[in-house]
């Protein structure tokens, strides 16, 4: 690697360093959802979209979410760099390091606020909650 | 949002090379009942659609055709591997040889590159759901069609896998169709458009 890219590696790397915050709003998130109620309280309209989701845990959920996306972003930044530096020791570490964070933050979220994917640990409940709403582009979405 | 996998939904290994096979195929790629239209009608047609079971379906149909376009474009790479320009010139192949070489590009087996003209997204939950009955007994009739063609086992293998889940989906999507009859005035269906007229579903 020659120093132009030497240099630029770390540029990103030192932007990206902040998300670490990440990890403070995990511990209030973590506040609000042991506080708050149940966040399903089973009110069934309109095709099993749930409604009456309480305030307090849509945030927190929501919160949540963000830490996610964030998460998964700086994985797939380095993601993309590591397919042109597969041998850079720095960004494989930086990876592993955000990708253990990733699953923590799925786990969270996926026990409180519902399964990202079908492939979920929290999916095969006493129901199928996968096709429960909302989706994503749906009002209420996290 | 998705992931991709580095895995095929079910093997795809075809020793002998067969050029003019390889352009009947490709229909299923980029013809009017190919994986390409399908999964982007199913997953175009979510987004106004009210009902989240059925958000599922067309969500998880619409997936399961993008590996099947994987599928397919691998059926065709495998079939226009290590061939030379010899194997090529007397076929039906030949054509497409001259603008994608052996790249892979949606196109039907007719020559028209795809279109999305080949597939509705209506904001009507009744008509795209007829629409997406309709689409999956097209491309199961292609499938159909192509088994006529071939007898080469590498290839009918994965062929009849793919066209066994365009009848598996084609169940989904009847009782997605069944599930929205049932929220709906069954003295007339048609009464209005559960995706535009709000409010007026059955409690």
């Amino acid at each position: 690697m020659n120093n132009m890219q030497n240099s630029n590696r770390r540029t990103q790397i030192n932007d990206l360093s902040d998300l670490d915050m990440g990890n403070r709003i995990d511990m209030n998130m973590r506040r609000n959802l042991q506080s708050g109620m149940d966040m399903r309280d089973g009110t069934d309209m309109r095709g099993g979209m749930d409604m009456n989701i309480k305030a307090a845990n849509r945030e927190a959920c929501a919160r949540l979410l963000h830490t996610i996306q964030m998460y998964s972003f700086v994985l797939l930044e380095t993601n993309l760099y590591l397919d042109s530096h597969p041998n850079d020791q720095m960004a494989l570490e930086y990876f592993r390091k955000y990708s253990q964070l990733l699953k923590q933050a799925r786990e969270e979220y996926e026990s409180q606020c519902g399964p990202l994917s079908p492939n979920s640990n929290f999916i095969a409940t006493d129901t199928w909650r996968w096709v429960e709403g909302p989706w994503p582009w749906q009002p209420g979405a996290n | 949002m998705w992931l991709y996998e580095k895995r095929l939904q079910y093997p795809v290994k075809i020793k002998n090379p067969n050029p003019a096979l390889a352009s009947l195929i490709i229909s299923q790629l980029g013809g009017p009942h190919g994986e390409l239209g399908a999964a982007t009608r199913y997953l175009s047609q979510r987004y106004s659609m009210p009902y989240n079971d059925v958000i599922g379906i067309l969500t998880d149909v619409g997936t399961e055709e993008l590996a099947h376009v994987e599928m397919i474009s691998t059926i065709i790479h495998q079939l226009t591997r290590n061939i030379n320009v010899d194997d090529i010139k007397d076929t039906n192949f030949a054509p497409y040889f001259i603008d994608h070489t052996t790249g892979i590009y949606p196109i039907a087996a007719s020559g028209t590159p795809f279109s999305a003209e080949t597939l509705a997204s209506t904001g009507d939950a009744l008509a795209d759901i007829h629409e997406d009955l309709a689409a999956e007994q097209k491309a199961r009739l292609s499938y159909d069609n192509i088994l006529r063609m071939i007898d080469d086992p590498d290839v009918c293998d994965p062929i009849r896998f793919l066209r066994e889940r365009e009848v598996v989906h084609y169940q989904r999507f009847a009782e997605a169709l069944r599930n929205i009859q049932e929220r709906l005035d069954h003295r007339n269906f048609y009464g209005y458009n559960p995706e535009f007229d709000r409010g007026r579903d059955k409690a």
